[in-house]
């Protein structure tokens, strides 16, 4: 006799619109080794009809390169904040709950708008500026003693978990969060981004800048890349300072 | 313009409406199962023909589709059938051009079948007995395979005298069906060779 399908039960917060209330769907998903949230909310779509037996509209999220590089399935996976591509069945408490990030707006379902963190990135300068009219000869060569922190660092997707977890990113505070402000070490970091230091120190300065930081200590808990936020966050707000002290002496 | 974005939108107003009893995740599932399993890396014309006719019942299907999603806002579902049907009528494209062209190239690599090598002139065949020795036909699959005891696959060479050209395929909408044509390119100035990562760039 054929063992019976093991099942896997996801209890979904969805929610139609940006002004709509919020409520919650139920779904049976067919179990299979390996088995991970994404791979879930396909298997959804293919067969959209909730425990009750009822035909519903599938279940809407974003995703895009399936292996914890792009940020774009950051969702709030049992309570924590994470991806939800390289969230795996097996390792989760089940029924599996799946809400949108609300600290974000939540254009629909599981779907979020991250923009105010390129917002953010856009504010803090988090680029490196080379294009010129000049000809660039031979690069210059990353620092060896901060290379291994510029690429752990680097490895920031932009997913926006931290902001998620961080009690100082809402409505009640102007706070960029802890991923666009770490950006600004990076790029700090850079032997040409370096040029534009003060520029990125003097907008971390501003409202909403480092000293909204709680240090509550959330977001390195929840950093899907194990990056050092909160080590980070203490550098940069010392360089902050210092940057406040020259800008008194006019410097 | 004005007259392109309506029929755009009454594409997408007709879309919304469809009521069958596909499912369009589904549908796309068994498209990819199909490419994988005959337009891989390693392809016959066999397979290749096979798929023509797979894709053809893919594309039908395609019309009873059923949609749960009718909303306005943020519809995805529907908006995965209407990139579904672009992505049928791709694997078409990609599926016939492979199929006319008799040859191996950059990595896709399709193998001789017996059927294949009557066709060859006595130059093709005399350099794949060069370069694979003997070789017989599997009696099942009809496919070249060395005779050194390794049943080592036997692929077309490449063939830059009939297919170093540019494909083009239109879709002929009448028939719902992909219509190939050729265009040569300009390679004047740097002589062809072929990528061979076995051996230094003389150059």
């Amino acid at each position: 006799m054929a063992e019976e399908q093991k099942k896997v039960r996801f209890v979904i917060e969805r929610q139609d619109g940006p002004n709509d209330k919020p409520y919650t769907q139920e779904f049976d998903v067919d179990y299979r080794p390996g088995l991970n949230v994404v791979a879930a909310l396909m298997e959804i779509q293919k067969h959209p009809v909730t425990v009750d037996g009822k035909r519903v509209a599938p279940v809407t999220w974003e995703c895009n390169c399936l292996e914890k590089v792009c940020g774009a399935c950051m969702m709030v996976i049992n309570g924590k904040a994470r991806q939800a591509c390289c969230s795996l069945v097996d390792k989760l408490d089940q029924p599996i709950h799946l809400a949108p990030a609300r600290t974000f707006p939540v254009i629909r379902d599981l779907l979020i708008d991250r923009s105010v963190m390129f917002e953010s990135l856009k504010r803090i300068q988090g680029w490196v500026e080379i294009d010129g009219t000049w000809e660039v000869k031979d690069a210059p060569i990353q620092n060896p003693y901060t290379a291994a922190t510029a690429y752990e660092i680097s490895h920031c997707m932009t997913c926006g978990c931290c902001l998620e977890a961080c009690p100082n990113v809402g409505p009640q505070s102007d706070f960029i969060g802890p991923a666009p402000t770490v950006q600004a070490y990076l790029f700090n970091l850079h032997p040409l981004g370096k040029f534009d230091a003060p520029k990125r120190l003097n907008a971390l300065m501003g409202k909403g800048g480092i000293t909204s930081c709680g240090n509550s200590q959330n977001c390195v808990e929840v950093c899907p890349k194990n990056i050092k936020l909160t080590t980070y966050l203490a550098q940069l707000n010392r360089d902050v300072n210092k940057q406040a002290l020259k800008n008194i002496f006019n410097h | 313009m004005e007259e392109a974005r309506q029929q755009t939108v009454d594409e997408f107003e007709k879309i919304l409406q469809m009521n069958g009893p596909e499912n369009a995740h589904q549908l796309h599932h068994e498209l990819g199962d199909i490419m994988y399993k005959y337009v891989s890396v390693e392809r016959d014309n066999d397979g290749l023909a096979e798929c023509v006719e797979e894709l053809k019942k893919i594309l039908k299907r395609w019309d009873n589709i059923g949609i749960t999603d009718r909303g306005h806002w943020a519809n995805q579902e529907a908006m995965f059938v209407r990139q579904l049907r672009n992505m049928i009528i791709y694997a078409m494209a990609i599926t016939q051009s492979a199929l006319q062209r008799d040859e191996s190239r950059g990595a896709h690599a399709k193998i001789v079948l017996e059927s294949d090598y009557a066709k060859l002139d006595d130059d093709q065949k005399a350099a794949l007995q060069k370069k694979y020795g003997q070789f017989h036909f599997d009696k099942e699959t009809g496919r070249g395979m060395t005779d050194d005891g390794n049943n080592d696959l036997v692929f077309f060479e490449r063939n830059d005298k009939q297919f170093m050209r540019t494909t083009i395929v239109t879709f002929d909408k009448e028939h719902e069906a992909p219509v190939v044509s050729y265009r040569e390119f300009e390679h004047s100035l740097i002589k062809p060779r072929l990528r061979n990562y076995a051996v230094a760039k003389k150059e």
